[in-house]
């Protein structure tokens, strides 16, 4: 009975106006969406493959160690084109250095050459399956109950001896089962664009990720179809179940969001980045005075009037590069490096305390966030959603504190190499060539350098010299979550939409038993 | 005879279902998004504070060398809008910084400083998001079956037995849609005000009060317009159920469809050259003017501005800049025109419409960023010229001008009250009822064009 009673209902909605619109709306509003959003990861890859040759090619030019500054370039998250979570807000790049932590990605941000675009309001696959669905699943549960009824109807499948649960499951079914298709045709068609491009490749924990999407999207559209059952038991006419209906659509998948949003900034308040970067600039500022006391220290012991350089490169964090400089001048560079590079971490161990407190604050609001955006099944959808796509918060700290790991694993390097205290931190000259400051005096006194002969010696020059190889260097590497991973981590919220589920159908069981039918 | 139908219809209105559910969530949406405006406004109004002493404080630093002061890049950043709780017009999308010096307007930046980049980018809970989203939605639900659902319940046939015309009819249902939804919109902005005022968040001052009567001018022909939306749907169909799907396809379309599309027209109908290329053309650029640059052009010598070879750096610098300025200008200006006609496109939709309409209305968004960016251009132009000035009262410079480095021009200290600094001038009222004319024109040939097919409609419409 319940089969035949759901078969009625199925074939009644699929000539009804409102499965023609449904599909018609997936028909046009997805493929929209998924141009932009395979446009958008194309050109992300495509930034990812110049920035990663660039890192690469100057990864291999290094000639000194003080140089050794690996940059991490972050490959786009293929599913991010289904779920686009905070990829957006994200940089894609990020240098390692002595005197900083990694805090967050850095370089191209975003998806699109022209930031002006990121003002039009643009919405990703599962934004677009969570309001499509939620709204198809409402306008076809919300009369279920009060059509039949003032048609007559129900009276009449009562007198049948069709119990209550069994017609509930049949009208639940009825929906369901023609709901299903229309969600499975959206993915089918958002699967075929993806395919249909050469150039996306998606490996098989990808194909399970969006199979699992699949079926937290039908979780949610029974969510939906079981709130509308819930209205629709409770309200006489279906004018009032309809409005009821719509409002609560509105609702839960446009403002609650949204209040969730701003009522976490006012709840859980985080200071902008630049009062951290004001502290940060204050302890830099310290290090510099600091580095500068220690530069005329280290000169005064060595008896050295000034430090007079050949060829000299420096940069930022620590970087040098010296060629024909003094034996004097090496050493006095020697000894500062002894001194400023293990001052350089403990510096950025302090600055770190500042931005931990800051990322920590960031992380927390995010929290109230989730947690406030918890009263809308949209929210938990695209939570579960981008934790499978891992463009969730979690997945982006994840990676995040990989990279600081590595960090702490490059720093041990040095210190195992000992390489502050060596030469070749800052030079491949051999220390063999170095010339006293006496010898050059002497030299200059002989009038060597200005002999019309004098040619400077090859070793003196950077070009001399071969990049250096740095095969035992660590690599940075992450392994990707896999599906099960991804799963695992939101399984809490699966479990939540669930219970929703699951509560919801309670309630319409306990409200339908005492329904009147006439 | 259009008096007691309007009273009946607001009647009709008042009493029923639909106004209250939509009249507590709308009063509910006012407070919420007014009480979380408040503290982030004050916070933001403290961080720009904070943010205005550091400049100051790096302009007291620079003072000390007039060329440094010259070739320093200054940040002028966004001061937050007290108007913002009416519309914040995209502002925390758009480029909130521009930087530049007495030689050059560099670039303008979108700074995310105050928003956490781990949340996903909500849509401010200002007046104009509750009025486009929840209030255009609401009008639709008021309006759909005003036609359709008459003629179910069999009343329309019985109120044209009284001879009635049909567009006195047409005319107090629209009305009256009109008027019950703005008086929701009314309450809301009450609400929202009275807790301003007990907060002491924003100046009630006049200028502020006319933005919010225009805003109040502009909701109502939204509102109209979406009544219009719905009145079609119910005149285009004998079922009130069908009317509500053509009302609900309507508002997703004007919400979120036309929206979400223009992305994909600005990449597809008025693409632009991608951000890395322009990149690699500065790149070129700048490698070939430094390989045929003249030998010696990099060197310095930091105690000696009249050191011969200053000249060389100062003009080579001045090519780099050029280069650079050539290929970003251009570039600015594909971004510009890219955006202006992708805005055209989304003129569909009147909820773009009414966005723009805003933004016209209270100086903000693109309009003021393109105001500022503007007046940046021809404010830079007056500091070189003073600079140049005060470079050549001074005999100890060679007055070789190197954007980037002080080695070759003044070296003098000045007083930081005698240095320029870029401060912001508010768009007009002229200006700004001249940006709104285009939208406002859209608007109202919409909902004539509309109104017209209505009429016709209900002209034909089988009552029985």
């Amino acid at each position: 009975m319940i089969w035949l009673i759901a078969k009625k209902d199925f074939i009644l909605n699929l000539t009804s106006s409102r499965f023609v619109i449904g599909f018609l709306l997936c028909l046009v509003i997805i493929p929209f969406t998924m141009v932009v959003s395979v446009d958008g990861y194309k050109n992300q890859m495509r930034v990812y493959e110049v920035d990663r040759a660039e890192a690469l090619k100057k990864w291999q030019e290094v000639k000194v160690y003080s140089a050794v500054r690996p940059e991490i370039v972050k490959e786009p998250e293929a599913l991010g084109i289904f779920t686009r979570g905070i990829e957006g807000n994200m940089g894609n790049s990020l240098t390692i250095r002595l005197g900083e932590y990694p805090l967050l990605l850095t370089g191209h941000a975003g998806t699109r050459d022209n930031p002006l675009l990121n003002a039009f309001f643009s919405i990703d696959f599962t934004t677009v399956i969570a309001i499509l669905m939620s709204l198809l699943a409402l306008v076809f549960s919300f009369d279920l109950f009060t059509r039949e009824r003032e048609e007559g109807t129900m009276k009449l499948v009562f007198t049948n001896g069709v119990s209550r649960s069994a017609f509930l499951m049949a009208k639940f079914l009825g929906v369901f089962i023609t709901l299903v298709p229309i969600l499975f045709f959206s993915f089918m068609l958002s699967t075929l664009i993806v395919v249909l491009n050469p150039a996306i490749a998606f490996s098989s924990a990808e194909w399970l990720g969006i199979i699992l999407l699949f079926g937290a999207a039908i979780l949610y559209l029974m969510v939906f179809i079981l709130l509308g059952m819930v209205i629709s038991a409770w309200s006489k006419k279906s004018s009032t179940a309809i409005v009821v209906s719509l409002l609560a659509w509105v609702w839960l998948l446009f403002l609650v969001p949204d209040i969730a949003y701003y009522s976490s900034q006012s709840v859980s308040k985080v200071a902008p980045y630049d009062n951290v970067l004001y502290s940060l600039d204050e302890l830099d500022r310290v290090f510099r005075e600091k580095t500068d006391e220690k530069w005329g220290e280290i000169q005064k012991q060595m008896g050295l009037d000034g430090i007079g350089h050949w060829n000299w490169s420096g940069g930022y964090d620590g970087y040098d590069e010296l060629y024909g400089c003094t034996w004097e001048t090496n050493e006095f560079h020697r000894r500062l490096n002894a001194w400023r590079e293990p001052a350089r971490l403990d510096n950025a161990d302090k600055k770190w305390t500042f931005q931990k407190e800051w990322l920590d604050g960031l992380q927390r609001q995010e929290r109230t966030r989730q947690v406030m955006s918890w009263l809308s099944p949209s929210e938990i959808f695209q939570q579960i959603a981008s934790s499978l796509c891992r463009t969730s918060p979690e997945s982006y700290l994840n990676y995040m504190q990989r990279i600081r790991e590595y960090r702490a694993t490059l720093i041990a390097y040095f210190h195992g190499k000992k390489l502050f205290e060596s030469f070749s931190y800052f030079t491949q000259q051999d220390p063999k060539t170095f010339l006293t400051i006496a010898k050059t005096q002497q030299m200059e006194e002989e009038g060597f350098f200005d002999s019309k002969n004098f040619k400077v010696p090859p070793y003196w020059e950077g070009s001399y010299y071969l990049p250096l190889n740095l095969d035992d260097v660590p690599k940075f590497t992450f392994q990707k979550q896999n599906a099960a991973g991804s799963l695992k981590a939101s399984l809490g919220l699966v479990v939540g939409l669930l219970s929703l589920g699951i509560a919801l159908f309670l309630v319409v069981i306990g409200v339908f038993q005492k329904y009147d039918v006439r | 005879m259009f008096k007691i139908l309007l009273i009946k219809e607001i009647q009709h209105y008042l009493y029923g279902l639909r106004f209250h559910v939509s009249f507590a969530m709308v009063m509910l949406t006012f407070v919420i998004g007014t009480l979380s405006f408040v503290p982030s406004f004050r916070q933001a109004n403290e961080n720009h504070l904070r943010y205005a002493t550091e400049q100051h404080d790096a302009l007291e630093r620079n003072s000390k060398n007039a060329t440094v002061a010259a070739v320093s890049l200054s940040t002028f950043a966004l001061s937050p809008k007290g108007n913002a709780i009416i519309s914040d017009c995209s502002g925390q999308h758009l480029p909130d910084k521009i930087v530049y010096s007495a030689f050059n307007v560099f670039e303008f930046k979108v700074s995310h400083n105050n928003l956490n980049p781990l949340m996903k980018t909500g849509r401010e809970l200002n007046w104009a998001f509750i009025v486009s989203v929840v209030l255009s939605f609401v009008t639709l639900l008021f309006a759909y079956d005003a036609i359709s659902g008459e003629k179910e319940d069999r009343t329309i046939s019985l109120m044209f037995s009284n001879a009635v015309p049909r567009g006195v009819v047409l005319l107090s249902k629209l009305s009256g849609i009109v008027l019950v939804v703005m008086s929701m919109a009314l309450a809301g902005i009450i609400a929202s005000l009275l807790i301003l005022v007990f907060s002491s968040c924003v100046q009630l001052s006049g200028v502020f009060l006319a933005e919010v009567g225009a805003f109040l001018g502009i909701t109502f022909f939204l509102i109209t317009l979406m009544a219009v939306c719905g009145l079609l749907a119910s005149v285009l169909s004998s079922s009130s159920n069908i009317s509500l799907l053509i009302s609900l396809c309507v508002w997703l379309l004007f919400v979120v469809v036309v929206p979400n599309t223009a992305v994909f027209w600005a990449n597809t109908v008025f693409p632009i050259p991608h951000a890395d290329e322009v990149q690699m053309a500065i790149r070129q650029g700048r490698k070939s003017l430094n390989d045929n640059a003249p030998q010696g052009s990099w060197s310095s010598n930091d105690g000696n501005p009249f050191w011969d070879r200053h000249k060389l750096r100062a003009d080579l610098q001045t090519k780099l800049l050029a280069n650079e300025k050539q290929h970003r200008d251009a570039y600015y200006a594909l971004m510009f025109s890219q955006f202006d006609n992708t805005r055209r496109i989304t003129l569909f939709s009147p909820i773009a419409q009414f966005d723009y309409m805003n933004e016209a209305i209270l100086g903000g968004g693109y309009l003021r960023f393109r105001k500022n960016w503007d007046d940046l251009h021809l404010f830079q132009s007056g500091f070189f010229n003073w600079f140049r000035d005060l470079d050549a009262k001074d005999e100890k410079s060679p007055h070789w001008f190197n954007p980037y480095e002080s080695l070759s021009t003044t070296r003098q200290e000045v007083e930081v009250s005698q240095i320029p600094v870029y401060t912001e001038q508010k768009a007009g009222w002229g200006e700004r009822f001249s940006a709104i004319v285009l939208y406002l024109s859209v608007m109202l040939i919409y909902t004539t064009v509309l109104f017209g097919v209505v009429v016709y409609r209900f002209q034909h419409y089988d009552v029985r």
